[in-house]
């Protein structure tokens, strides 16, 4: 919504067409004699051999998965195996001209685009490197077991630790690259440029815009290629993707050389069929998947489709795709055509496609026809390639014999080490700058007309008289978060934040409020209302070795990122068995007063799932406090905030908010008001109404409510808690989040557990109906009040002198309400 | 040469495959690439293509067998070349029989998994009583027994504040005058801590005390014919299968019988109510060696005499031993304390509150009687000492109960055939 960009009236409105360009299909011709000459026998000889590799490898899990066995050697595999055979010369061509530095990242069929671009990488690589690489990842562990041999060379060497690492990682080796906890659908290697494979369909795509935002704002150099299949381009978060990837600012509003394309192609390995589905003619409108690309953007996406069973006409298009890059003018979009020999899983009946049309394909196999062009131009005889052939096989049966051999490859042994998962599911590591360059901002902070506004607020939220200040006058829950944002902005060069409205409006919110001044593009910028491609592409920047915070504007679009949220997220650091980081801040916005679809307090489903650490302050100390220590943190963090509070000053903290920088540890619950009788445990907002209602149990019933603030809701520690319930005894757990499912429930039960004896009352939880949260005029029939909880105490715990409830709150009605599912 | 055709494994997880069709029967020439048979997973139909040219030489499963994956199934090879090499060695004939095995074997599974469990858990003592897990430690700390107390918290739960009033309660009795003890020179003290059990017997005594009006009423009853008929059962009981039957024994029966006419002392009183019950549950006194105990015998009004008395020296024994269940030492009507054995002939029992009466039963002493015509005899007499909480009973009727009670002993001959 720049300033700067007018939208003129007379421009919009005036009559007109659009124009697209001719997208090219499969425009490569190229005599192979010209072509001989261009790469020489050695590069010819070796595209053969990379694409027999992979055809050997896949070949020898479809045996070891469909007849048990591979040359004689026994095998059993369980876990899943979505084979490439058919698509070796897209991903070898592919990789040819990528540099060790540029990146891929692909789907749950890439052990072909795994291998292509390891072995790519073994090739341009310098040995010492090579021997660096190899002798340091874990310890030296893979390469210890791969041995040299008399005689091999360093590359040779490298080739087999590339495939040893890749199959003991399918076989769920702890040798494998990612000690088996990536498996077959995830395996990667990033010092090879080898980024995670994803076994979500199309879960690639927004993870690879951010890798290549990274290289962008860091000013990485290479290339980022995004391997997805046809059937993705049905996913809502792949649109999401290009539309992020193709935002105009970045050739448009972009400052000084920021300015130009993302670094990026998305390559559409198209095989024709997601899973069963056939995308041409059945499933999907667009006959050539190239034809995208005219939809995204007036560059068309540079899109063309191209013969993916040729590898030379492959590294042609990726040769000129790599050169709009360079230019600035990416990203790319290509359709490589390609064909799936193998099913999609052993378990495939190929039910939905002819024998014919199998048989047609086979017919064109794209490594007998390369190898019999390379015959008949005498690049080299068929003995030679007879002789890479059995070479190959020997390759791949001496890795399958190390990867199977239980004494060489264990697996993890989670019953005799219990904390060898758990250990990697966080990186808890506390690290103030991810880069030593100079941070990039447009002032200093002192000048930030942000920064003088708050300066001339109490940092408390009380006067002497402990009598509370206007809004205006004191340090606001959105001040305090700003406070800890603008210091990482200052502190770590590698921060960048986007989302909706995060530019120039300042948040919905208010938040970033003058953040606009301080911070090039480059740092601070909107994206599009893609929530998905918004939290994907910070997974990938995160991963990638940046830090980020970004921001769902409502807790209530979290549903539109579940997947880049719960499974990329949240799973990347224990999938790669620690090798991989997650610096991602992800900022959720709580709301109220705007109905059923933008007031709901969905935290319960982010501590539902392993790898989030999860907080919800709910005061403007707590909130810098946590902020500051999420964004030192490589940890993936949900930071939930409620709109009810982002104009409260501190009204728990007799010193109110410090103005420096100090932290709160995650995952420390903390006491805002000390009692003796009862213990009120609250989440979120939901503090301040649990405190009134310990008002009026002081007030009425002469009971004393010690307050507990949970802060942090993942990870947890319950000590403070089971030591103010051995004093209480009894304890009362509230917050705004629907009372079926609500996280609270959880904490009830664990407190149970851990303190039964101690309790007078079993552990009771208050939470919000489990309706739709009706308009605001009806928010008090939803939300808990204070007099829920002096109910549920009264009919629960400790029944009060002449209290009469509010509602009914018996057994008899909960048994009610449960019966009809509310 | 003889090629075995395997079950192929599909999928990742799949253990067996079921034949659904066999395309070519066994003596059929087949070419590489024909359909031998159809088979299928959980997840799909298949088919199985040769991949060798010959005669199919041998099946080795009827369709709907369920064959393990990489199981030889058939064999396809020249004319005359011997198939059976290959069967599997598990040697199956027929398809028929690893089906009906599975099955049958699935059934027994089926029958271990339906058979009856026993349960778990007994009914455990006292679980009507709804007592929140903080009060029944606090419970334990303080001695204070929660069946006598009334819960406040949510659906009458006994929470921790109830206990903490009860055990007020039971300390603040009538403040005595301040004891100052003597300070013992050297060693003349030693300190023994009350065991849990005296603290229970000592809170409940003085409960007992404290609450309520207690009034002790003295009388002795002729105990010739109770002596004349205990030697008779003493002589003639084992031949009648008797149980040895002791005075307290008939005393006991004596007073169930008596009670019949005087419900109001087989009662109990608590917040402002008295509570008759319509049978006797009679709490017998034991001296055990970790103190008081006393156990209660259950319906003792519809038990004969001998039922009784083998009832009294059950709960006794169990004292004795410790092996007493818990819910044998509550529930009690009426009480009866016999401290005869001792010599004791009169004293004042102290009630086993809640309940309104309880029967002290003395020595049995000679007694001197003036008979019609001047001259004393003696006659053996037997101690009845009567205590009753006049908050429920006054004296006077208290008297007409120990009156006919005392009657029921004189003619306990009588009193036995009632």
């Amino acid at each position: 919504m720049p300033k700067s960009l007018s939208i003129n009236p007379e421009k919009a409105r005036k009559s007109g067409s659009i124009r697209f360009r001719p997208i090219p299909v499969n425009r490569y011709d190229t005599p192979f004699e010209e072509e001989v000459t261009a790469y020489g026998r050695e590069a010819l000889v070796r595209i053969y051999r990379d694409m027999v590799i992979i055809r050997e490898f896949e070949t020898m899990l479809n045996q070891i998965k469909t007849a048990g066995q591979y040359h004689g050697q026994e095998y059993y595999h369980a876990g899943p195996a979505h084979l490439s055979i058919g698509q070796e010369a897209s991903a070898v061509g592919q990789a040819y001209v990528l540099e060790p530095g540029d990146y891929v990242f692909g789907s749950h069929r890439s052990h072909g685009e795994i291998l292509a671009k390891g072995l790519s990488a073994i090739e341009k690589l310098p040995d010492d490197r090579l021997m660096e690489i190899m002798s340091t990842y874990f310890g030296g562990k893979i390469l210890s077991i791969v041995e040299a041999g008399k005689d091999e060379s360093v590359k040779q060497l490298a080739v087999r630790f590339l495939l040893y690492g890749t199959l003991a990682e399918i076989f769920a080796r702890e040798t494998g690259f990612n000690k088996g906890l990536g498996g077959s659908m995830h395996a990667f290697f990033t010092p090879f440029g080898i980024y995670p494979n994803n076994a979500i369909v199309g879960g690639s795509a927004d993870i690879s815009v951010g890798a290549a935002l990274y290289k962008k704002c860091n000013r990485e150099p290479g290339l980022v290629v995004c391997n997805i299949g046809d059937g993705s381009l049905g996913c809502g978060p792949v649109w999401e993707a290009l539309c992020l990837a193709t935002m105009d600012q970045f050739k448009k509003l972009w400052e000084g050389d920021y300015r130009g394309g993302l670094p990026l192609i998305f390559n559409f390995m198209n095989n024709h069929y997601g899973m069963g589905g056939q995308t041409m003619g059945e499933t999907m409108g667009f006959d050539i998947l190239a034809r995208i690309g005219a939809g995204v953007n007036p560059e068309q996406m540079h899109a063309e489709r191209i013969d993916g069973y040729n590898p030379l006409a492959v590294i042609d298009a990726f040769r000129r795709k790599k050169q709009i890059i360079e230019a600035r003018e990416g990203p790319c979009l290509l359709d490589t055509v390609t064909y799936r020999i193998s099913g999609h899983s052993p378990s495939d009946a190929s039910s939905y496609r002819e024998k014919d049309e199998i048989a047609a394909w086979e017919q064109q196999d794209s490594i007998a026809d390369f190898g019999e062009k390379l015959a008949a131009r005498n690049v080299c005889d068929s003995q030679e390639l007879e002789a890479v052939r059995e070479s190959v096989v020997e390759l791949i049966r001496n890795s399958m014999a190390r990867a199977t051999d239980d004494s060489v490859s264990p697996r993890m042994n989670p019953s005799a080490d219990p904390g060898a998962i758990g250990g990697v599911m966080f990186s808890n590591q506390r690290i103030e700058k991810l880069d030593d360059r100079a941070c990039e901002v447009n002032m200093p902070l002192e000048e930030n007309p942000r920064v003088k506004q708050i300066a001339r607020r109490s940092r408390k939220g009380v006067d002497a008289e402990g009598k509370v200040l206007p809004k205006g006058k004191a340090v606001q829950y959105r001040d305090a978060i700003f406070e800890a944002v603008a210091h990482g902005f200052y502190t770590d060069p590698t921060l960048v934040a986007y989302g909706e409205e995060n530019r120039d409006w300042g948040g919905a919110f208010a938040v970033y409020r003058g953040l606009t001044e301080a911070l090039p593009y480059n740092r601070l910028f909107n994206s599009p209302i893609s929530e998905g491609a918004i939290c994907g592409s910070a997974t990938g920047y995160g991963m990638c070795g940046g830090r980020v915070i970004v921001e769902l504007m409502y807790c209530d679009f979290l549903g539109r990122a579940g997947d880049e949220v719960f499974n990329q997220m949240a799973k990347w650091q224990a999938m790669s068995a620690g090798e991989l980081r997650m610096p991602v801040v992800l900022r959720v916005s709580v709301g109220s007063k705007y109905g059923a679809q933008h007031s709901q307090d969905w935290t319960s489903l982010c501590t539902h799932i392993p790898g989030l650490k999860v907080v919800f302050p709910a005061t403007p100390y707590d909130a810098k406090g946590l902020m500051n220590a999420a964004l030192v943190a490589t940890d993936p963090v949900v930071f939930f905030e409620s709109q009810r509070i982002y104009d409260i000053g501190e009204l728990f903290r007799e010193e109110g908010v410090p103005e420096g920088f100090y932290e709160i540890p995650i995952g420390e619950p903390d006491v805002k008001r000390e009692g003796k009788d009862l213990t009120i445990i609250t989440a979120g907002a939901t503090l301040y109404t649990a405190a009134k209602a310990a008002d009026i149990l002081r007030d009425k019933y002469g009971l004393e409510a010690e307050l507990i603030d949970l802060r942090s809701l993942t990870p947890l520690n319950y000590e403070p808690i089971l030591e103010s319930v051995r004093k209480t005894h009894r304890v009362l757990l509230a917050s705004d989040a629907c009372q079926r499912g609500s996280y609270l429930n959880d904490v009830a039960q664990s407190i149970s557990e851990m303190a039964f004896d101690d309790l007078d009352a079993p552990p009771v939880v208050v939470g919000s109906r489990n309706w739709i949260t009706p308009a605001h005029e009806l928010e008090k029939s939803f939300f808990p009040q204070p007099e829920w909880i002096v109910d549920a105490v009264h009919e629960r715990i400790l029944p009060l002198d002449g209290h009469q409830t509010s509602q009914n709150v018996t057994i008899e009605e909960k048994l009610r309400l449960s019966r009809q599912g509310i | 040469m003889a090629t075995p055709i395997a079950m192929p494994r599909q999928g990742q997880s799949v253990e067996t495959c079921v034949i659904l069709e066999w395309s070519k029967n066994a003596g059929d020439s087949v070419s590489e690439g024909d359909t031998l048979f159809t088979y299928e997973t959980d997840k799909a139909s298949f088919d199985f293509e040769s991949p060798v040219s010959g005669t199919l030489l041998a099946t080795f499963f009827d369709t709907g067998a369920d064959v393990a994956v990489l199981e030889n199934v058939a064999v396809v090879g020249d004319p005359g070349e011997d198939p059976e090499p290959f069967r599997p060695a598990n040697g199956v004939k027929t398809a028929v029989e690893p089906v009906v095995a599975a099955a049958a074997g699935h059934a027994a599974a089926a029958a271990h998994r339906s058979a009856p469990v026993a349960p778990v858990a007994a009914v455990i003592a006292g679980t009507k009583l709804r007592v929140s897990p903080l009060a029944r430690k606090r419970a334990s700390e303080k001695g204070v027994v929660l069946a006598s107390i009334i819960g406040s918290g949510p659906g009458g739960r006994i929470i921790e504040r109830d206990v903490l009033k009860a055990a007020v309660e039971t300390v603040a009795t009538p403040a005595a005058p301040a004891y100052v003890p003597v300070v013992p020179e050297g060693d003349d003290v030693q300190t023994v801590p009350l065991s849990t059990m005296r603290r229970t017997i000592g809170d409940r005594m003085m409960s007992s005390l404290a609450g309520s009006a207690q009034l002790t009423l003295n009388m002795s009853a002729n105990a010739t014919a109770m002596l004349g008929l205990r030697k008779r059962i003493k002589d003639a009981g084992e031949k009648l299968g008797l149980s040895n039957i002791t005075i307290n024994d008939l005393v006991s029966f004596a007073l169930v019988k008596t009670l019949r006419e005087f419900p109001e002392f087989n009662a109990l009183i608590a917040d402002g109510a008295l509570q008759r019950y319509r049978h006797v549950h009679l709490a017998v006194a034991v001296d055990t060696p970790r103190g008081l105990m006393v156990p209660v015998v259950r319906n003792a009004d519809a038990l004969s005499l001998n039922a009784l008395a083998q009832a009294i020296k059950k709960q006794a024994a169990s004292c004795q031993e410790g092996a007493i269940n818990p819910d044998d030492l509550s529930g009690g009507t009426i009480t009866i304390s016999n401290l005869g054995s001792f010599g004791v002939e009169s004293f004042t029992p102290v009630l086993n509150a809640p309940q309104v009466a309880l029967l002290g039963v003395g020595a049995i002493v000679p007694r001197p009687v003036l008979a019609d015509d001047g001259s004393y005899h003696a006659e053996p007499h037997i101690g009845l000492s009567l205590t009753v909480d006049h908050r429920a009973v006054d004296g006077a009727p208290a008297g007409r109960f120990l009156q006919a009670l005392g009657k029921a002993i004189e003619s306990i001959d009588l009193t036995v055939m009632s």
